[in-house]
């Protein structure tokens, strides 16, 4: 196959329901591939390693849109549609802890034109909590690792707004201040049990389905503090309303360097979740090379970069062995904490 | 302010804003009217799109599907007992009843120009009182969602149609099926039986069509030969007494609607169901009995879920946080468009506040016009024979539920439930308490939790919070005051039966 689809600027993307109209109502395309895939077999190897996607690309998205994991997809898919030479089309499959998004995706043809776009808690929490879970890591080939994202601590007026001071506040009334995740076995959940087992904290957790009733709850004073994506935290921030007093990355954010990270007053104490595409194990590594050149270099577009980073999120990169090797890292952090945590999805 | 009026006017006067929210009206109309295609995936769908758009393009596109969409979900419940949507639901239980009378041109003329009226006040409050209302949706507490989920609830009493036992039966298994999945404070899994399929919950759009919509027609079907119903179509637009008789009620809904918009986590669903209970409950002589075709019950909820638009856009404005789904779609548009929703917004971006304000005026000018025309058409659809109705309806049952998430699963529980639907109403049973169970029980479980956890798990100190807050003591009393009515009403009934 050539790059002869390139000459076409493709449509940059279109949502979740890319399998209705065009795909179902024309298989023409798909049939029109099949030839294309023969002439792919006959030529020499040095041709099949510039694989090249036949047809629009999906990316599961196993949120609903609207959320980090959704922009960040959407800004990716953009930027890869013209590199791919196809479109890229976001696939938004949310529920269950993104068990349904991901078991699609592990199920789906091994051929190059599914990804899914990964958090923490599909392949770092889920497998280590998750008893029935309907997929392993296994079922996966890393693509790449696309960002990562530290939480961060935002707490209502009246509440010690310094690190330091709002862990002796917290301290100093055991089981009394309130914070907010997003469910019991959430990546933030998990996060701020991280926290609460190293510092010795008694907090008492509230979880929510969803930002929009936390942040609520926060801005109104119902709720002391939430431990939240930097998309949210920022949010609230900027009402004014509510303060961020610190993150859980391994260092500052560039562009809040005067909001300091636990790792600096505790060391060691880091806690984020991330970002991935990851593609269904056995899909051809020419495929799997083609896609990771694609993202990367749509990850490392400085607009992109700009835009992830106005929510907190950094943009990453890699070869799949480095998120691989990623993968493995996180799970090994994870692991000991949530064996003693007993939660299981 | 000579800038606001410019911002406000601007997709007024440039041709291609206005063709935009023209074409995102008009779209909005078809999309919300087809069950299962919702306002949330049509602006998710489009923001792709507009994804390299400028973002006033963008916006005006949106605004116009929206403001279609919540009104197009009427049309399919007066004609065709299937909403088009969830806010449309308590539109079905008397535009439905209207159609059977041969009414349904009236129905949905008045849904209209009650849709297009509850528009204006969401703008208006919008325009003039955002900062206002959003404190207002600030202070409203776990508990009061708690108070306004059994304030819905309470509706079971209208709809149990001949037994209230039947009623809440229904009600109750509502919430249980609402509940099912991964508890959302906990992740234990409910009612899962072990099987990951059940894991997400039961999808309640599917078990909504296949409750109003499949097990209608399988009822129709019972009497293929019955004649079709002659609909009246001499008077589309309302008459101006009718409009005069009901602007208070119009009013009075779109003021629930706005406020219930603007506060997180409940949309035009949950508005329309209230305001529909509360003209149930204020309304001294309707035009009809509600529940068999009273004007009242198709004013009240249409008013309050296009309210519900204007105050959905107003935390989102404000503070950046989303008053429903769609809305939550997008913030996230915004954010791809490198805008930062959030109060900052207003002060840097003030172009962009009036900028929405104006388009979703015209976007109500617009839902007026394509509103009214084309009503004559529809229902013709009403006077189709049964025989080809009832599949017509099941066709379109299926399709609608597949497009939901392209999940034949869907299309299991969305039948299954159509069957089971038939044999409630086969035996007495209304399907209509089942639903509401299913919309409002997960809402009454989160908050309920989530006031206890905030009263430190002590029910006096629970009970105590009620007097903390002007908005939970209002709540709670009209609460009790509702059951008051209620007992009242059934024994004085008891005594002297009201014919």
């Amino acid at each position: 196959m050539s790059d002869a689809p390139l000459a076409r600027r493709p449509r940059p993307v279109a949502g979740s329901l890319q399998r209705t109209p065009e795909e179902t109502v024309r298989p023409v395309l798909s049939r029109r591939a099949l030839p294309a895939l023969g002439l792919a077999a006959a030529l020499p190897a040095p041709a099949l390693a510039q694989w090249n996607p036949s047809r629009p690309v999906t990316i599961v998205v196993p949120f609903p849109p609207g959320g980090s994991t959704d922009v960040t997809a959407r800004l990716m898919a953009e930027k890869m549609a013209p590199l791919l030479g196809q479109n890229v089309v976001i696939d938004n499959k949310p529920g269950a802890q993104t068990v349904i998004g991901a078991e699609a995706v592990a199920r789906a043809a091994p051929d190059g034109h599914t990804m899914l776009m990964s958090s923490g808690t599909t392949l770092t929490i889920n497998p280590l909590i998750g008893r029935n879970l309907p997929y392993r890591p296994a079922d996966f080939a890393p693509v790449l690792h696309v960002a990562t994202l530290p939480f961060c601590i935002a707490v209502r007026p009246g509440i010690p707004n310094t690190l330091e001071g709002f862990v002796a506040h917290v301290r100093a009334n055991p089981g009394k201040v309130t914070w907010g995740h997003n469910g019991r076995g959430s990546f933030n959940h998990i996060a701020g049990a991280l926290i609460a087992e190293r510092l010795n904290l008694d907090w008492q957790d509230v979880g929510y389905r969803g930002d929009a009733h936390q942040m609520n709850d926060l801005l109104a004073g119902t709720l002391d503090s939430i431990l939240v994506g930097g998309a949210t935290g920022l949010q609230v921030a900027r009402s004014g309303r509510a303060k961020i007093i610190g993150w859980t990355g391994e260092s500052r954010l560039p562009n809040l360097p005067d909001q300091p990270v636990f790792h600096e007053i505790w060391p060691g104490l880091v806690a984020i979740t991330w970002f991935g595409l990851l593609a269904p194990a056995r899909t051809p590594p020419a495929a799997v090379a083609r896609l990771n050149a694609a993202a990367a270099a749509a990850a490392a577009d400085p607009t992109l970069r700009e835009r992830l980073l106005d929510q907190g999120i950094l943009a990453a990169g890699g070869t799949p062995a480095d998120f691989q090797a990623f993968l493995a890292r996180e799970a090994e952090r994870w692991a000991p904490l949530l064996r003693r945590l007993d939660i299981t999805l | 302010m000579p800038d606001a009026i410019g911002y406000f006017l601007l997709s007024w006067i440039d041709p291609s804003l206005l063709a935009l929210t023209a074409l995102g009206t008009f779209a909005g109309i078809y999309i919300g009217a087809i069950p299962g295609l919702s306002v949330t995936m049509a602006v998710a769908i489009l923001i792709s799109f507009t994804f390299t758009w400028d973002v006033n393009p963008a916006l005006a596109l949106i605004a116009g599907v929206y403001t279609g969409g919540v009104y197009g979900g009427s049309r399919s419940a007066v004609l065709l007992n299937i909403p088009g949507a969830p806010a449309a639901i308590a539109t079905a239980l008397d535009g439905y009843p209207m159609a059977q009378r041969g009414e349904a041109g009236r129905a949905i003329g008045l849904a209209t120009v009650m849709s297009v009226i509850g528009g204006f006040v969401g703008i208006l409050a919008l325009a003039l009182a955002a900062p206002a209302i959003s404190d207002i949706a600030l202070a409203v507490a776990p508990r009061d969602y708690l108070v306004l989920a059994l304030l819905g609830l309470l509706l079971v009493g209208s709809l149990s149609g001949e037994s209230l036992a039947k009623g809440i039966f229904c009600g109750a298994l509502g919430v249980v099926l609402g509940l099912v999945g991964l508890d959302q404070m906990t992740a234990e899994p409910r009612f899962t039986f072990g099987t990951t399929a059940l894991l997400g919950g039961i999808p309640y759009v599917a078990a909504m069509i296949g409750f109003f919509g499949v097990s209608e027609a399988l009822v129709q079907l019972r009497r293929p030969d019955l004649p079709p119903i002659r609909q009246k179509v001499d008077r589309i637009v309302p008459p101006w007494g009718a409009l005069r008789r009901h602007l208070p009620l119009t009013l009075r809904s779109s003021a629930i609607g706005v406020v219930v918009g603007a506060l997180p986590g409940t949309g035009g669903d949950i508005a329309a169901l209230l305001a529909y209970d509360a003209a149930r409950r204020s309304v001294k002589n309707p035009t009809h009995p509600f529940g068999q075709g009273a004007e009242e019950g198709v004013v009240a909820p249409e008013s309050a879920n296009n309210a519900a638009v204007g105050g959905a856009y107003i935390p989102m404005l404000t503070l950046g946080i989303p008053g429903d789904a769609v809305t939550a779609v997008i913030i996230g548009a915004l954010f791809i468009h490198g805008l930062k929703p959030g109060p900052m917004l207003m002060i840097e971006t003030p172009h962009l506040f009036w900028f929405t304000v104006g388009n979703l005026a015209l976007a109500n000018i617009f839902l007026l016009v394509f509103g009214l025309t084309g009503i004559r058409l529809f229902t013709r659809l009403a006077e189709a024979p049964r025989a080809l109705l009832a599949p017509l309806i099941l066709v379109l049952s299926v399709v609608g539920t597949y497009a939901i998430q392209n999940s034949a699963t869907d299309v299991l529980w969305m039948l299954g439930f159509g069957i089971f639907g038939y044999f409630l109403k086969l035996y007495g049973f209304e399907v209509g308490p089942v639903v509401l169970g299913m919309i409002l029980g997960p809402l009454m479980d989160a908050s309920y939790r989530r006031a206890m956890i905030s009263a430190a798990d002590d029910p006096a100190e629970f009970l105590m919070g009620f007097g903390g807050s002007w908005i939970s003591a209002g709540l709670a009393a009209v609460l009790v005051a509702a059951l008051a009515q209620a007992t009242w009403r059934a024994w004085r009934g008891r005594r002297a039966p009201v014919p």
